[in-house]
């Protein structure tokens, strides 16, 4: 559950961004010519709704209705105590609190006689809400919109970079200094700590404690001792925008010159503001042979989704404002891993 | 299902492997998909051992205990390869994967839990898929629990009332309420605690309520709520204590009496057999002693108390109007938590386990307006 500070202002996101967002997306509902559109939320998809909204649960489940003209209606099982306090994060829309949020959004649309509603990721809409939503008298018909949506998700504000931005400045200072002498979980538990000091919002701290032995990343209670050479994925939510950063660090002085070229070539690929661009770079300058990558973005509900990976046998060219860049390589035939922010602010 | 190389598998995902396949030969359902996400992670754990963090998973679970695990995060299915013997599947289009699955098993009775978060994508290809729902067959495997099951309720009800220590420490005034989630998360980490469900209320008169942190600064006088509630091996374990920074006023210490009166007779009132209606009119019956009746309605309180296990927020809710029959090694909260309107929202609660005769309480930590 999300347990990090969690609140709203003004400064970090503008209403009038918020108000840019909608009504982009509302154009693209007038020209599908659709009555709305539904996302669904909760802590493991909670991603659409932050980026219309601003809003994020910490626990529960919701849908947001953006109709194609007018306020968007929020309908969350999470109770009417805690009104108050989704207003407090939720700058804009009113606010249902219902344990049946589907069949209080469906009263809306029955009401405002829309006949066509969009739902972003319908497949993946859990049945229940789905059901409620569509009703058995045939009066609402639910289609995907997850392509609408895209289109416009995928043009990531001046705001948006920004945030993003400074969730990887917090990354970033939280993997600065890592005390090789600490175990596993204590390394795991002090990052953790100073991104929740930083004001991060949600945490995942992932090591990988044996690069040579596995390439999955542990939580604290798999953890035991650290190999010669481990890494660091750290994932982390400010205000609603994730971003992640892995770095590979060794325990041996002799190894430390070969992961520090590593780093300086990442760091240049992901300098290069674009991750098409972040990927031929590393590609061509990496010292180490590049075994595997992937592109993550948000791009629907998800906080970071794979968009892209080296496996697809397809070449990239995505354009996406921001996302974050993996890289698996081999140094001296030693696995390596590194991640990062790509992404330069733009002009909205 | 079985150990492999370095993987270990606990007593307790054996036990539930061993009911779990009990309860489909009796309902003659040869495989049972399970649905999870970091929110409802509790019926994929049960069946897979597999705590998913990001992204959303779906494991098939055969009658002879074998899984396969569907998850669409990559690094997820990774990590699922690393600690599980199951078969492990990335799966980016999840609804794909998963109707290609138990297509390929051919004529067989697929149930499906729960249901209501299933994807659409599967429940509309339900007939085709032979796909029902297989709720009943393991909701009532999620409330009760096994011994090897309480062996990890226990350490995590344990190690809540150490989180709680760490808390009441870091509760100083200047202090900002998420600086102390932070000094928890960090002593959970260290102990292996993966997950915490947390939330916080901190204040006077005006708090009618517990949420995520929001910068408050802590002051003297401020009532600080919590309920802190760590998992271990997927288990969770809750515990809800009030603390005032500085001393408690005679007000204050006069409104949580009540507090410590309802959950002494909801706790009173445990035993198998009960129902989780009893134990909440125990508990409201102190309030409307005390004419505070209207703050046990669902305007001031959410439960009176609940299931908990993989899931911290299980089966039963104990509420006036529910009423599940409590049974023998159930493990569940009792907590009366709810406004006063002389002092602001109060939370006093413990996990215990329910017994044939009454409860077993887990909680170590006296039941008092504790001050920092």
């Amino acid at each position: 559950m999300r347990r990090g500070l969690m609140g709203w202002n003004e400064a970090d996101l503008p209403l009038d961004a918020l108000r840019q967002r909608l009504s982009r997306l509302q154009a693209g509902l007038n020209s599908e010519g659709l009555g709305g559109l539904v996302v669904y939320t909760n802590i493991a998809r909670p991603a659409a709704a932050s980026f219309l909204t601003g809003f994020t649960p910490y626990w529960s489940e919701g849908l947001l209705l953006v109709p194609a003209s007018g306020e968007p209606v929020f309908a969350t099982a999470l109770s009417k105590r805690v009104s108050e306090w989704i207003r407090s994060v939720m700058p804009v829309g009113s606010i249902e609190n219902t344990p049946q949020p589907a069949a209080a959004i469906r009263r809306k649309l029955v009401d405002a006689d829309i006949g066509r509603l969009g739902v972003l990721e319908l497949d993946l809409l859990p049945a229940a809400q789905a059901a409620a939503l569509a009703g058995d008298d045939g009066a609402v018909s639910l289609e995907d919109a997850t392509g609408l949506f895209r289109s416009v998700r995928i043009r990531a504000d001046e705001v948006e970079v920004n945030l993003a931005h400074r969730a990887d400045g917090i990354a970033r200072n939280c993997l600065e200094t890592i005390d090789l002498g600490s175990d596993a979980r204590r390394m795991a538990a002090d990052i953790e700590a100073r991104a929740r000091l930083a004001g991060a919002e949600e945490v995942f701290v992932g090591i990988n404690p044996d690069l040579g032995r596995t390439k999955a990343f542990l939580r604290s209670d798999r953890l035991d001792a650290l190999g010669a050479r481990f890494a660091i994925r750290l994932s982390l939510a400010f205000k609603g925008a994730w971003v992640r950063r892995t770095i590979t660090l060794a325990r041996a002085p002799e190894e430390q010159a070969a992961l520090a070229a590593a780093d300086a070539a990442l760091q240049r690929g992901l300098a290069s503001g674009a991750a098409p661009a972040a990927l031929k770079a590393l590609q061509d300058g990496f010292p180490g042979k590049i075994t595997a990558w992937n592109v993550e973005a948000c791009v629907g509900s998800y906080p970071l989704e794979a968009v892209a990976c080296s496996g697809d046998g397809r070449p990239f060219s995505g354009i996406l404002p921001i996302s974050v860049v993996s890289v698996e390589a081999e140094i001296n035939r030693v696995p390596w891993h590194g991640a990062g922010l790509v992404g330069r602010a733009q002009s909205s | 299902m079985t150990s492999a190389g370095k993987i270990s598998v606990s007593a307790a995902y054996r036990v539930r492997v061993d009911d779990l396949r009990h309860a489909m030969e009796a309902a003659d359902i040869d495989g049972l998909l399970l649905y999870g996400n970091n929110w409802h992670a509790d019926y994929l754990r049960y069946a897979s051992d597999f705590g998913i963090v990001e992204g959303q998973g779906l494991a098939l679970f055969e009658r002879d205990g074998s899984v396969t695990l569907l998850l669409d995060d990559p690094s997820e299915a990774e990590r699922a390869r690393d600690e599980t013997a199951h078969e492990v599947v990335w799966a980016g289009d999840l609804v794909g994967a998963a109707k290609s699955l138990i297509l390929r098993g051919g004529n067989r009775r697929v149930a499906a839990a729960p249901y209501q978060l299933l994807p659409y994508g599967l429940v509309r290809h339900a007939a085709e898929l032979r796909l029902s729902d297989g709720g009943r067959l393991i909701e009532q495997l999620l409330m009760d629990k096994r011994a090897e099951e309480h062996v990890h309720v226990r350490r995590a009800a344990t190690l809540a009332d150490c989180g709680y220590e760490i808390f009441r420490a870091a509760a100083r005034p200047g202090r900002k309420d998420y600086e102390l989630i932070a000094e928890i998360e960090q002593f959970f980490r260290s102990e292996g605690v993966t997950e915490n469900f947390m939330i916080i209320g901190v204040g006077g008169r005006e708090v009618r309520g517990m949420a995520p942190p929001s910068g408050k600064i802590l002051k003297e006088g401020d009532l600080v709520t919590t309920e802190l509630t760590p998992c271990v091996e997927g288990y969770y374990a809750q515990i809800c204590r009030t603390l005032v920074v500085g001393q408690p006023s005679e007000l204050q210490l006069k409104s949580f009496s009540v507090f410590q009166e309802a959950l002494d007779a909801g706790l009173k009132a445990v035993r198998a057999g009960v129902t989780a209606s009893d134990v909440a009119r125990a508990e409201n019956d102190v309030f409307r002693q005390y004419g505070l009746g209207q703050y046990v309605t669902s305007e001031y309180t959410r439960v009176r108390g609940h299931g908990i296990g993989l899931f911290p927020d299980q089966k039963p809710h104990v509420l006036e109007d529910v009423a599940i029959p409590l049974t023998a090694n159930m493990t569940i909260i009792v907590h009366p938590n709810t406004y006063h309107p002389d002092v602001g929202y109060l939370v006093l609660g413990d996990t215990i386990i329910v017994t044939p005769d009454g409860h077993e309480t887990l909680s170590a930590m006296p039941r008092v307006l504790l001050s920092a």
